[in-house]
């Protein structure tokens, strides 16, 4: 029988019986219980956002296995002489008091998705109504030839916090003049596209600035082209003349091995022996703790619904940031962020009752490539054919004013500070 | 070195494009934020909807402190005046003001979100 016009009216209507019904279910324990993995950009936006717009009715607890909070956004900046490496770090105390956010200091070990629990590293479990997964990037060590876990202190990544950031500090400080640096850029997708590229030029300013001028930093790319390249490369050639090259895989031809042991990097065009240092930075995929959950069957990171943030596997699970497939998004700190707010947005429309509206974001990437001369690139974008697409887009042009470009380091600035007091305070 | 042309870090090639033409259509200064921003008074009044203001302010906030702050390169915008807070957004939301980021930002606003932030902006105080 077709179902008549009413029939489909009633049949929606008890959907919606359903759906308002299953928000009591949740509403008749005390609180929702939201779980969120990784206090990032991501996670720690979507506690502090989830607690605080969920009318006091959800309970957040951010599972965080580190006290201290170390970005890696501006780490580029320490390295370049022009932060202090305490100025990367952050605390959870403001965000738990101002929010009642209760904050478990452990590893999640595993998610039980079929039960709603995730185990944390001493076996306690934590039950939720909704999970949030932000727990950024795995390095895929076996992706370079040669390269392992076990050379990453002889050649540095630099690409998670800590102790590596410090390394590729300490190896750029003893290089010598005449010295080369061979850095090995990642394949797409990776965290922070122009990353690799804002550090060359940190490495470049740091040797020209301390005198030595016949070093130089060559960067082995898989990809044809990169981020900002327009602006990047003309503007080493201004600032740096030809201390930085770049050589994408049509000239280098496979980067085919390195060898920690003895400093080298074989590529199938040339071989660079003796190198002052090597800065690996290999292929990446979502957290270990978001892929052993099967929210990343296709690969390395996770599929979400660009409405909601939530993940195609799991309706139940928003993934958020580095470890999520964000379409047109690259994986920033901002991107985390914005993307944090609208599955705040979402879980507190489901678990409280509070109005949901579009999802839309937005992103912008500033890189440093030399005192007081900065470069970016950025975006509006929004749910559409089933990613995340960009509908307007901006990069700053080649040879722009002396002004525009301490302008756009001034916004730099500004912004890490902006986005820390709205991630962690 | 070779130069090459930019693909921004989306693979969206942007370079050159400071958003779609056309794109903020409809957008109009309301006729009293002009009065206003050529008066440069007004009883404040809550004419947008705070509701939604706090939802599209998820947006500003990665760059404007809510603590009134002025950091830099990026100005407080908390505790304006709301008609003017709504006119200045539409002179970006129509490229007349400068600052690529805000011209992107404001593009995909309606009239009714520049009133409901100016509203939800207007209501915060700066922290003491
Ligand atoms: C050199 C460099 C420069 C960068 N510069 C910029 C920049 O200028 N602007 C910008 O926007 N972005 C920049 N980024 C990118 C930015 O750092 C990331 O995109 C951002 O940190 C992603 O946030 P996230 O929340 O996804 O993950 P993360 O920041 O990695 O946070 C994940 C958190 O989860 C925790 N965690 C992981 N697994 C578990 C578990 N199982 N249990 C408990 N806790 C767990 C981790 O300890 C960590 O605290 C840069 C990155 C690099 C490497």
């Amino acid at each position: 029988m077709t179902p008549t016009r009413r029939d489909l009216v009633a049949a929606s209507g008890a959907v919606l019986a359903a759906a308002t019904l299953g928000m009591p279910a949740v509403l008749g324990q005390a609180k929702a219980r939201v779980v969120v993995v990784g206090g990032g950009p991501g996670g720690a936006t979507a506690a502090k956002y989830i607690a605080r717009d969920g009318g006091g009715r959800i309970a957040v607890t951010l599972v965080e296995e580190h006290e201290v909070y170390q970005s890696c956004f501006h780490s580029n900046l320490y390295i370049g002489g022009f932060k202090s490496y305490e100025q990367l770090l952050h605390r959870y105390d403001a965000l738990t008091a101002a929010y009642g956010i209760t904050l478990a200091r452990q590893r999640a070990a595993r998610i039980e998705r079929d039960r709603k629990n995730v185990v944390l590293a001493d076996g306690t479990r934590l039950p939720y109504d909704r999970l949030v997964l932000s727990p950024g990037i795995d390095l895929k060590y076996d992706s370079v030839p040669g390269w392992s876990q076990d050379a990453e202190e002889i050649m540095p990544h630099g690409w998670k916090p800590g102790r590596q950031t410090l390394l590729i500090r300490e190896k750029l400080d003893a290089v010598p003049d005449g010295g080369t640096i061979v850095m090995i850029a990642p394949p797409n997708p990776y965290r922070c596209p122009p990353g690799p590229y804002e550090r060359a030029s940190m490495f470049a300013h740091v040797l020209k600035s301390t005198g030595r001028t016949k070093a130089r930093v060559v960067i082995l790319d898989p990809k044809d082209s990169f981020s900002k390249q327009g602006v990047f490369m003309p503007d080493w050639e201004k600032r740096y003349g030809t201390m930085i090259e770049w050589l994408g895989p049509r000239v280098h031809d496979g980067i085919k091995s390195v060898d920690p042991a003895k400093g080298t990097v074989v590529t199938g065009f040339e071989t660079y022996e003796n190198c002052a240092f090597v800065n690996v930075i290999p292929a990446q995929m979502a957290g270990a703790v978001a892929r052993e959950a099967g929210l990343a069957p296709a690969g390395g990171y996770c599929a979400i619904d660009p409405a909601t943030m939530k993940s195609t596997v799991d309706p139940a699970v928003f993934v958020l940031g580095d470890a999520c497939i964000a379409g047109d998004m690259p994986k920033s700190a901002f991107s985390a962020n914005n993307q944090a707010k609208v599955a705040a947005m979402v879980a507190c429309s489901e678990l409280a009752g509070e109005p949901a509206f579009p999802a839309r974001y937005f992103n912008t990437c500033w890189s440093l490539v030399a005192p007081d001369d900065a470069i970016k690139v950025g975006g509006r974008y929004e749910p559409r054919d089933g990613r995340i697409a960009a509908t307007e887009t901006f990069i700053s042009q080649p040879g722009e004013s002396d002004e525009v470009r301490r302008q756009t380091q001034a916004e730099n600035l500004a912004w890490y500070e902006a986005i820390s007091a709205d991630i962690f305070t | 070195m070779s130069k090459q042309t930019a693909p921004d870090c989306n693979g969206a090639h942007a370079a050159g494009t400071y958003g779609r033409p056309g794109a903020c259509h409809g957008l109009r200064v309301p006729a009293l934020a002009c009065v206003t921003l050529m008066l440069g008074w007004m009883p404040a009044k809550a004419a947008g909807n705070e509701v939604l203001g706090r939802h599209l302010s998820a947006e500003c906030t990665a760059c404007h402190q809510l603590s009134g702050q002025s950091v830099g390169g990026i100005p407080p915008i908390i505790g304006w005046p709301e008609d003017q807070f709504a006119a200045v957004l539409a002179s970006y939301g129509r490229k007349e003001r400068g600052g690529q980021v805000m011209q992107a930002i404001t593009a995909k606003l309606s009239p009714d979100d520049m009133t409901a932030l100016a509203a939800y902006f207007g209501a915060v105080s700066p922290k003491p």
